[in-house]
């Protein structure tokens, strides 16, 4: 058997290490098989290292890398997409622990790990995962570090000290590279991920899209005021708006896609008197719509505003976006409604809920106008024994008139539709609003959280002269739900918050210090976006204006040179300084001045010579130097390696002094 | 003192001809109470040498020769019946003696060798289970023949660790070897061989040894050597703590055999070839001999002023 290049064991013992650290963000996304591929990779390659099995032939590896192409591909149907692609890199690179032959390979690696670190950032670039990505990047370059590393045959804290020490000395570079390197627009657009895509208010509502909704713990979106807070019975974040009817689910009304053009809505807007201004920090939903209080203007280059007064936005929001809103909070929407919205806001499917129908008409004759209707429908709410529940009973056909008269107990989306259903029996135009409602104020930010269990359906009544009005049929049922939020009106009921997501930390809210640390770090990664991720290339040159007046190419090469020089240069200088060791003594000054001196006249001391063989060389050279250079070396020897009192020591050093000047006299006359 | 030190000098070197600075080492190291090894080919002089130290201290002497069928209590001593009183008499081996000269001690066996350990580093000997004082001064001048050799072996590290310093002679140049070959027997010239100094100046000489002065800047670059050979990769393993003690000890020695109170880094370059030489190895990527190694390190390292 001939003898193989071994890799260090300092140095597989930390790539394997970072392979682990890297994979773990991914655990949920791979296929379960990839991490018993995995195993069984490292556990050979450890074999291969004791030397007890060998290493795999071509046509064994060929078999497995075929095996786990075959494996992705079976695991997700297709080899497009991120999760195929990431699998796919993360496949080559436990293979590649079975190739490692020589120096080489570990390098591929490790160049391998450095590339699929990146990965973990198409999925969140929240602190947490960036803080835990620098950490594994930091084990992948120590295995680069042990590698070169002569000798070490253990595990190496050293080597993890070293490359800290690097990446310290990098970090500036970083700032720099961060603060000027130029924003681009993606070349190409990364494929999104496809398990996210489902979350948040969905385009339709039909019974327990909202209840399940309201089971979810994770943020929707981040509202940061300007101007006062509303208080919390007034934030209804409008989503979408949903005026079809199909007996069953709730849809998006038909032409109510039309975007209104500039000049509308800045005749709009004219007319407005602006009552909050706030900038919403909304996380990605993989939809157009957007999240706002009632009647938003938007300034942002990709939003424009529906004609159902909407915020919607060109491209769907696959990433995490900012926009900043400005609302009026009481002003008329559509004065009037023409024939054909009247219409599309009265339809109602034929022959569904009969008996609702009934008692509708029945209730409206008894009626004074219409607003008397409505107090009457929201009384009938408040007064009849309706339960405000997140598990309501499932609903057949007639979903309207078996909740009104049978069942009774409902979540807000079976009041919202049943009673825009009630409205529509009557000939008032109503329809189901969705988005969001009240929300959570970070005391330490100042901002406004918004969660998916804030998810909430509401109703909006037309109303001649008023035009659309806001009615909240829930707050009749639970007033709490809308003053406090779900979670106090759930506790009301005795029902469990969040009873599905057992790790979600809101669910431990009712402990002190854990709600305390959890709006911690809300406020920390509120400040990671607003300040690092969100330092886009508008912010990049408003910034640099502000440290270097006009951006130009030369005065961007000129900061970088200058950031990159002063680096440099404390670098050099800590490395010189640990050359020459500390401060000098007297006699060594001395002593150096005339090796300086001697080495002028061509008769250089070396590095490794001590002072009385020198003294012997040169005067074997230049014996008319003998008296004075004897001299010189004689007292500089027994000062700096015998030991005098203070006194004795100043007058040897005069002495030296003397000696010193006499010699290079005698030099500068050769 | 110092012309006494001297005055041994010359007088071992009318014996060994023209090897004036091993001849120094060698009393360098019995003067820092260390144990020394002599590696050469046969016939350079090596027993010469010793028998001629142990005369000039005027020390008790005996030589054993080493061979691959020697017992260890061919050199401790062994009890032996005695009829006349009925018991069990210790006759001490010859080991007994100030100055042993373990002669060609790597032809022997490890269970020989290991026999010595005790005795040099702690300076007693235990057989069947008693333990017996050696006399005071008590010095191992070992030779061993090049590992190279038929019929050796090697010493182990810890063993080699244990001697002061290694030495070798070599060839004499050829106007020593002339003289060498007109002049007397060289063997009746060593019976001639005056004591020079007696036991209490060896005393003396160790104490005073004591008492020299080693600056800091001198200690950092004893340190500063030692460093180099445990992280630098020419070495399987550096220096151990032992040997750096061993280094500044031959260090001040010499210093005080050169009329010195204090130790100068010259001191440490002359002695650190015969001390360190034997305490390291080479790795695999650096094929030298141990001689290229102490070189390297002495001009690696930097002497800083």
């Amino acid at each position: 058997m001939s003898v193989s290049w071994q890799v260090p064991r300092n140095c597989l013992v930390w790539a394997m290490m970072s392979q682990v650290a890297l994979l773990l963000p991914h655990v949920q996304r791979l296929p379960w098989w990839m991490m018993l591929a995995y195993v069984i990779c490292a556990l050979w390659r450890i074999m291969i290292y004791q030397g007890r099995w060998s290493l795999p032939p071509k046509f064994l590896k060929s078999i497995l890398a075929v095996v786990c192409c075959a494996g992705i591909y079976l695991s997700y149907g297709s080899f497009i997409g991120l999760e195929p692609t990431i699998a796919l890199l993360f496949s080559g690179m436990f293979l590649k622990l079975l190739e490692l032959n020589m120096r080489r390979d570990v390098y591929v690696l490790i160049f391998l790990s450095i590339f699929a670190s990146l990965t973990a950032f198409l999925f969140s670039q929240n602190i947490g995962i960036t803080l835990y990505i620098f950490l594994a990047l930091l084990m992948v370059v120590t295995s680069l570090v042990a590698l070169h590393q002569h000798d070490l045959t253990r595990l190496s804290i050293n080597s993890l000290k070293k490359t800290a020490v690097i990446f310290l000395q990098a970090v500036p570079l970083m700032v720099v590279l961060f603060i000027i390197f130029p924003r681009f627009e993606p070349f190409w657009t990364v494929p999104s991920p496809s398990q996210n895509a489902k979350t948040g208010v969905s385009e339709t509502m039909g019974p327990g899209d909202i209840s399940n909704l309201s089971q979810s713990g994770e943020l929707a979106f981040r509202a940061v005021f300007n101007s006062v807070v509303p208080t919390r019975e007034d934030m209804y974040w409008r989503g979408l708006v949903l005026s079809r009817f199909d007996g069953r689910v709730w849809h998006q009304g038909r032409n109510t896609k039309r975007l209104f053009s500039q000049s509308e809505v800045s005749q709009l807007k004219s007319a407005t008197n602006i009552d909050y201004d706030y900038t919403i920090f909304l996380e990605p939903t993989h939809q157009r719509w957007l999240f706002s209080l009632p009647l938003a203007f938007s300034d942002e280059r990709l939003v424009r505003m529906s004609s159902d007064y909407r915020l919607i936005r060109l491209n769907p929001v696959s990433n995490r976006i900012k926009y900043r809103v400005q609302s009026d909070e009481g002003a008329v929407i559509d004065r009037e409604l023409v024939p054909y919205q009247l219409q599309r806001e009265i339809f109602l499917p034929a022959g569904s809920n009969p008996e609702t129908r009934l008692w509708a008409q029945q209730l409206y004759l008894s009626s004074e106008d219409n607003e008397a209707f409505i107090n009457a429908v929201l009384k009938h709410f408040r007064s009849e024994p309706f339960y405000y529940t997140l598990q309501p009973p499932l609903l057949g056909e007639h979903t309207v008139d078996e909740f009104l008269f049978q069942t009774r107990q409902g979540f807000c989306e079976h009041y919202a539709s049943s009673f825009v259903f009630i409205m529509r029996s009557v000939g008032i135009p109503a329809r189901v609003v969705t988005g969001y409602q009240g929300g959570e104020i970070n005391p330490l930010t100042g901002t406004v959280l918004v969660h998916q269990y804030d998810a909430h359906a509401w109703v909006e009544v037309w109303l001649p002269e008023r035009g659309w009005t806001r009615v909240d049929p829930t707050a009749a049922v639970s007033p709490l739900r809308i003053e406090s939020g779900l979670e106090a009106a759930l506790a009301a009921l005795e029902q469990g918050f969040l009873s599905d997501s057992v790790f979600s930390p809101q669910r431990y809210r009712y402990i002190q210090s854990l709600n305390y640390l959890w709006l911690q770090l809300d406020a920390i990664n509120y400040y990671w976006i607003s300040f690092v991720l969100d330092f886009n290339d508008e912010r990049q040159v408003d910034f640099l204006k502000k440290l270097i007046g006009d951006v130009t190419p030369l005065r961007i090469a000129m900061l970088l040179i200058s950031v990159g020089g002063i680096v440099l240069l404390l670098v050099a200088m800590q490395l010189l300084k640990g050359r020459t060791g500390e401060k000098s003594s007297p006699e060594s000054v001395l002593y150096l001045s005339v090796c300086r001196r001697l080495a002028k006249a061509g008769y250089p001391r070396s590095d490794n010579e001590a002072p009385i063989d020198y003294c012997r060389r040169i005067i074997e050279l230049k014996p008319e130097l003998s008296q004075h250079l004897q001299a010189v070396t004689r007292t500089y020897v027994t000062l700096s390696y015998e030991s005098y009192p203070r006194e004795q020591r100043k007058h040897l050093i005069s002495q030296l002094r003397n000696e010193t000047t006499k010699l290079s006299y005698q030099l500068r006359a050769i | 003192m110092h012309k006494q030190i001297e005055q041994a000098v010359a007088e071992v070197s009318t014996v060994l001809l023209g090897k004036e600075v091993q001849v120094r080492l060698a009393l360098c190291c019995l003067l820092a109470k260390g144990h020394l090894l002599i590696e050469d080919l046969p016939g350079m002089g090596k027993t010469t040498l010793s028998n001629a130290l142990a005369r000039v201290l005027g020390l008790e002497y005996k030589r054993v020769q080493f061979t691959s069928d020697l017992l260890p209590a061919d050199i401790l001593g062994v009890s032996i019946f005695n009829r006349d009183s009925s018991q069990f008499e210790f006759m001490p081996g010859p080991i007994f003696t100030q100055v042993l000269l373990a002669d060609e001690i790597n032809r022997t066996t490890p269970k020989t060798q290991s026999a010595l350990l005790e005795s040099m580093e702690e300076g007693q000997v235990t057989t069947e289970g008693q333990t017996r004082e050696l006399p005071a001064p008590f010095f191992v001048i070992a030779t061993q023949n090049p590992a190279n050799q038929s019929g050796t072996y090697p010493l182990p590290e810890s063993q080699l660790d244990r001697f002061l310093m290694r030495l070798s002679l070599g060839y004499p140049d050829k106007e020593a070897e002339r003289k060498l070959l007109l002049g007397e027997d060289s063997r009746r010239k060593l019976v001639h061989l005056q004591q020079v100094i007696t036991a209490n100046d060896l005393v003396a000489i160790q104490k005073a040894v004591d008492d020299i002065h080693c600056s800091d800047s001198l200690v950092d670059y004893v340190q500063r050597l030692v460093d180099y050979t445990r992280t630098g990769p020419e070495f399987v393993y550096g220096i151990s703590p032992r040997g750096s003690l061993a280094l500044l000890r031959c260090a001040k020695t010499w210093a005080l055999m050169s009329g010195r109170g204090h130790v100068v880094p010259e001191d440490v370059q002359m002695v650190l070839p015969a001390v360190a030489e034997h305490r390291l190895s080479t790795s695999l990527d650096y094929r030298v001999d141990n001689r290229g190694l102490s070189q390297k390190l002495l001009e690696d390292v930097p002497v800083v002023v």
